[in-house]
């Protein structure tokens, strides 16, 4: 048995996708929202925006993004969370909900598995159970490139 | 084949043999680090299929590769009586669902039959070879190919 030399932790926010426990690192949030059906806003073909304060920032659905689930979520049902990222941009990600505000013990998914995209690490939750920690900057750029995919194969074609 | 009494000059290696569906399998006992029960695991995204998630392995995180859905068999079913076999390939600890630990073998190398020349590709990458055992075929698994690092790589 050995003990480590020195631990990582992590002030993060437990968030419920689709029946998994996540954590969204701090550091990217902003602030948190309740979506109202007012805010809400189609873009496209499924792009979704949501305005805070006469801003329009997209929507971005962790649990499709991350394959837990096939259908978007609800919007209204759900949370958002609006992270900025290291270039200044400020995205919403809808989560189910928030469970609550933790520091986590970061465990490397890279050891024994390997680089997940969209996700940093992992941590262990007080019952046990693994949690996956998001890579915001990961998840955004994924996004985008799954979006862009879509669109490439829409105009090929159309 | 020997007399089993007889002392081999051969080395006699040991595996561990378990089934899968209803076929057997075994691996060199010198790569199992531990044998638990199923605990549930959190799924990870874009994960292939055969990658059932990952479980807290008092305090390492620990990813489960369901070896009847590798194989080619058919997604699991994990019941409480299911079973993950801890093993290390090179620098890495995976764990491998099974349905059944059957046996501890004992057999010599020179028993060690070629993989049988059948069409499934999934055979060939996985089963390193054969060992009859009281008219029981028991597949050896090749366990470096059993792991989704190649795939990672290429993706």
């Amino acid at each position: 048995m050995s003990l480590p030399l020195t631990l990582a932790v992590l002030d993060g926010m437990a968030v419920s996708v689709a029946g998994q426990t996540l954590v969204v690192p701090l550091t990217a949030i902003v602030e948190t929202l309740k979506p109202k059906k007012t805010e809400l806003h189609g873009l496209g073909k499924d792009g979704r925006v949501m305005s805070i304060r006469n801003t329009f920032v997209p929507l971005i659905d962790v649990g499709t993004q991350l394959g837990f689930r096939d259908t978007p979520a609800d919007p209204e049902n759900s949370v958002a969370i609006l992270v900025e990222t290291g270039g200044g941009t400020r995205n919403a990600l809808l989560v189910d909900s928030i469970q609550d505000q933790r520091q986590v013990v970061i465990k490397s998914l890279e050891t024994n598995y390997g680089t997940v995209a969209g996700i940093a690490a992992a941590t262990i939750l007080g019952d046990g159970r693994v949690a996956l920690i998001l890579d915001v900057d990961a998840l955004l750029t994924s996004s985008f490139d799954t979006l862009r995919s879509e669109e490439l194969c829409y105009g090929t074609g159309g | 084949m020997q007399d089993a009494s007889s002392p081999a000059k051969n080395v006699n290696l040991e595996f561990v043999a378990f089934c899968v569906g209803d076929q057997e399998f075994c691996i060199d006992i010198m790569g199992v680090r531990e044998i638990r029960g199923w605990t549930q695991a959190t799924p990870l995204p874009h994960a292939p299929p055969y990658v059932r998630g990952v479980i807290n392995l008092r305090g390492a995180v620990l990813p489960i590769v369901d070896l009847a859905m590798r194989f080619g068999l058919g997604l699991t079913e994990p019941t409480p009586r299911s079973v993950i076999i801890v093993v290390q390939v090179d620098q890495q600890v995976i764990g491998l669902l099974v349905d059944a630990v059957s046996d501890i073998l004992t057999v010599s190398e020179v028993a060690m039959q070629p993989t049988p020349d059948i069409a499934s590709e999934l055979a060939k990458t996985f089963v390193r070879g054969v060992y009859p055992v009281d008219g029981r075929m028991i597949s050896i698994v090749a366990l470096e190919s059993v792991l989704p690092i190649s795939e990672k790589a290429a993706a």
